[in-house]
């Protein structure tokens, strides 16, 4: 099951999936709603093309809805959602190496005021450190960028990471090893300066 | 990083990540653990390492235009009014025409054939499933004297 606390008002992904077995639309608009910003941003950031990244998602969720009576229930929805979507985003990537050299610019997104975040001067440090990772992340090879937006941006465990990358556990945990440190290195100087 | 321990401190970096995720079997977490607590150097990268996996879970995520959910639900709806549409071709004497009629939900029983062709069919030639028919378009083909 992917939700611990399935009700009427929270359904499962499982659920909502036989819910659309019958046409339901309704079941897939909460799946979407539910799922499409991880989706995209994963996408996005696999594509660095935010447009490109767009018509992708909209590719995965369409064969989500005409998979709707072939999916069975004791799959994993999520596993199975990122799989198809870094499918697409390594096929759309291998079809335009050329433009991936001139990635589009996009603003950094404006971070979220959270609770216990009230002191302006932390506030701009941990925005300045979040810059850098954010520019830290499109420097990482595909390998390495795949497992660690997995990892700590979606928070899936080393199974399902496997099981969506395709590779061993023991190469999840070797590439995001890899990956981590890298981040870590790129804002060497930030952590010096916090000292 | 303590120069006399430099294999120890290599051996511990490289499984800090999986350390830091619960990843590792008790004995290697262990020694993790008793290194930490004898190498400051160490003890830094752990506690950088931490932060920047906060950082990346704290990350903005960038959204999609909201007109992405309004066309896939407009998709989804089409495909169903697609799927359940019934396209029949009627032949009276020499000329033909196409029929188009929505088929009720599944839930529903699934009506006679005869009786599903309405009261204008007369004869019910053929029968073909839309989502199998190779041969011709239509479900079904109705022939009027």
């Amino acid at each position: 099951m992917d939700d611990p606390t399935p009700s009427l008002d929270n359904p499962t992904d499982a659920q909502l999936m036989q819910r659309m077995a019958n046409d339901d639309v309704r079941a897939f608009d909460v799946l979407l709603t539910r799922h499409q910003t991880a989706v995209f941003h994963f996408i996005r950031r696999l594509t660095g093309n935010a447009s490109q990244a767009e018509d992708l998602t909209q590719e995965c969720f369409l064969r989500v809805w005409r998979a709707r009576g072939s999916y069975l229930p004791t799959a994993m929805f999520r596993t199975w959602i990122f799989t198809i979507a870094r499918r697409l985003a390594l096929d759309a990537a291998k079809s335009r190496r050329v433009e991936i050299l001139f990635l589009e610019e996009e603003p950094f997104p404006a971070a979220s005021n959270s609770a216990g975040e009230s002191d302006p001067h932390h506030m701009a440090e941990r925005r300045e450190l979040a810059c850098i990772l954010d520019a830290a992340l499109d420097r990482l090879s595909p390998d390495l960028l795949e497992v660690i937006l997995l990892r700590d941006v979606e928070q899936m465990s080393y199974d399902q990471i496997a099981s969506i990358v395709g590779c061993p556990l023991g190469t999840v945990k070797s590439r995001l090893n890899a990956a981590r440190t890298q981040l870590r290195s790129a804002a060497r100087n930030w952590f010096e300066a916090e000292r | 990083m303590n120069l006399d321990n430099d294999n120890d401190c290599n051996a511990v970096l490289a499984e800090l990540s999986a350390y830091l995720d619960g990843m590792l079997p008790e004995d290697r977490t262990e020694r993790i653990e008793q290194h930490l607590a004898k190498c400051a150097d160490c003890r830094t990268e752990r506690d950088r390492l931490e932060i920047v996996m906060q950082e990346l879970a704290q990350l903005p995520r960038s959204e999609p235009s909201p007109d992405l959910r309004r066309r896939l639900l407009a998709h989804a709806e089409a495909e169903v009014v697609f799927e359940r549409t019934e396209v029949v071709m009627v032949q009276q004497g020499s000329s033909r025409f196409i029929h188009r009629q929505i088929v009720p939900a599944p839930a529903s029983p699934e009506p006679a054939a005869e009786s599903s062709a309405g009261s204008e069919a007369r004869t019910i030639v053929s029968y073909q499933s839309s989502r199998e028919s190779t041969t011709t378009p239509y479900r079904r083909i109705i022939h009027r004297p």
